[in-house]
């Protein structure tokens, strides 16, 4: 009996390893859910933090030049009327001086001119090739054919909550970034805690997919932007697809970092959050809703003026998609909470969710 | 036998641990969808908008040759629990020119002569008087609410109030 006892202690029944061996596979079955989630939330960490980047790089840009950049500027081309991205203007303060000294070299008056902005490699031109891991949003999928876009961007500028692009310059935008013109923190008058300065916008996937897809051919109301047309190119079968015409496959909206076109640098807050990105013709459209966008699951990121980082929920009151757009000067927006976090001079009273 | 009864509980127990998690989607969503009539005709590709009265996202939908829409919510098919402000818009009327070819690739000659066009007069007078009266969309008054399970609400609109 004794040794029967003893022998009892030092030994496991099966009841007893198969409960132990359920056990962790209920710790397994719980916990493994919970890395995939992780993974994801660290990619958004980085793309928040790479976001983060671009809002002190503003800063320090407005500190030096007592304005913000633009988004795009000419005048540096060597051929026709080229729009670069107000981009190349932070590249020394987010440590890529380098470059942007080799960019300056070539740049008109001083030099011969910079080459087109989509260009690789042309005539033994390198600057425009390169990859900037904080440009990059680690959450979007990679582009898949890259033979246009020379340096890939997630991050944009926010032109306001209006989607009228015009090529000549002769309007004011609605938002803190604008073409040809350098807008200072004293012209924000809603607050720079309540105005987006740059959102990430997705680009990689497929080119019918409502995340990183874009619609062309995508109208106007009586020259004012709606976005309910471009909602409207949502696939009613499938919401996470689009219909009709949509982008060339080579041609995704984050391909080129030095090419200042609204196609490639802006981020207007008129369809809501999450919401597919339409042009109405291709590149060189008038009208151009894209809007925050990403693969983080429920919203997309964004750095205000102040340089805080927030993320918006898809969620977020847009207003009705069927109200057109104000396209030029003060006055509320149309777009509820998200059209209002664009105008720097909307005077809405409103807060970042 | 007895003594795997706490194995197949606690297996058990596990995967209804695991199913809870995979509801997914959005709770306060219901799905919607009716038809549309004009004057007792259908509408066909008109543009119907549900914009929450307490905020939120609108949901959208356009009808078919029949009249009948769906509403979208996000990526999904719905529209928010609640009371809403209802819209219904042509969108055919507002159609975009032929769109330009975007497949000409960048190293193409005819790209940078794409560049320089003007495209303004493309884009004029597309815009044509929408069918539907202004008391239905940009003056719209009509309020529906949406309610948990599946809701089939059908617009009668008519042209002239009276008629």
């Amino acid at each position: 009996m004794r040794t029967l006892l003893a022998r009892r202690r030092f030994a496991f029944t099966l009841v007893e390893l198969l409960v132990v061996i359920a056990i962790i596979g209920v710790l397994v079955a719980l916990l493994l859910p919970a890395v995939q989630a992780a993974r994801e939330a660290a990619r958004r960490s980085q793309c928040s933090n790479n976001l983060k980047q671009f809002g002190l790089a503003n800063h320090n840009y407005h500190d030096t030049y007592k304005k913000f950049t633009t988004n795009h500027q000419r005048r540096f081309e060597q051929n026709g009327d080229r729009m670069y991205s107000g981009i190349i203007g932070l590249l020394p303060f987010m440590e890529q001086g380098p470059l942007y000294d080799q960019m300056q070299s070539r740049a008109r008056p001083a030099g011969p001119g910079l080459p087109d902005p989509w260009v690789r490699n042309a005539g033994g031109w390198t600057a425009w090739t390169v990859t900037i891991d904080s440009f990059i949003c680690p959450s979007d999928v990679q582009i898949s054919d890259i033979g246009e876009s020379p340096c890939p961007v997630n991050y944009k500028f926010c032109v306001g909550d209006s989607v009228r692009w015009n090529h000549d310059d002769r309007e004011d935008g609605r938002g803190i970034f604008d073409q040809m013109r350098w807008r200072s923190m004293a012209d924000v008058t809603d607050g720079t805690s309540n105005t987006i300065l740059m959102g990430e916008i997705a680009g990689g996937g497929a080119p019918n997919a409502v995340i990183g897809g874009v619609a062309v051919s995508v109208g106007h109301s009586s020259d004012r932007g709606q976005p309910a047309l471009c909602l409207a190119r949502i696939d009613p079968a499938n919401p996470k697809l689009l219909t009709g015409a949509v982008r060339a496959s080579f041609r995704p909206v984050t391909g080129r970092a030095w090419d200042g076109r609204p196609y490639f640098q802006a981020l207007a807050t008129a369809v809501r959050p999450n919401g597919p990105q339409c042009q109405e013709h291709s590149v060189d459209s008038w009208f151009q809703y894209g809007t925050l966008s990403s693969y983080h699951p429920g919203g997309g990121q964004v750095v205000l003026a102040d340089g805080a980082t927030r993320f918006i929920p898809a969620t977020i009151d847009a207003g009705n998609p069927v109200n057109l757009s104000v396209e030029t000067g003060a006055g509320f927006s149309t777009f509820g909470v998200w059209g209002a976090l664009g105008t720097h001079q909307g005077s809405e009273s409103v807060q970042v969710p | 036998m007895t003594s795997m009864r706490p194995v197949l509980l606690l297996a058990c127990a596990s995967a209804a641990f695991l199913l809870c998690g995979c509801g997914g989607g959005y709770d306060n969503v219901a799905p919607v969808s009716g038809t549309v009539t004009l004057d007792g005709n259908p509408a066909a590709n008109v543009m119907v908008t549900f914009t929450p009265e307490g905020g939120g996202v609108a949901s959208s939908g356009i009808t078919d040759s029949k009249g009948k829409y769906e509403l979208i919510y996000i990526d999904a098919k719905g529209a928010q629990i609640g009371r809403h402000r209802v819209a219904v818009t042509t969108i055919s009327g507002m159609k975009a020119p032929e769109a330009l070819p975007s497949e000409i690739r960048s190293d193409d000659p005819r790209y940078a002569e794409m560049m320089n066009q003007d495209y303004a007069a493309q884009s004029a007078a597309q815009s044509k008087a929408d069918p539907i009266p202004a008391k239905y969309n940009t003056q719209t008054e009509l309020m529906k609410d949406v309610v948990k399970g599946s809701n089939e609400i059908n617009l009668e609109l008519t042209t002239d109030g009276a008629k």
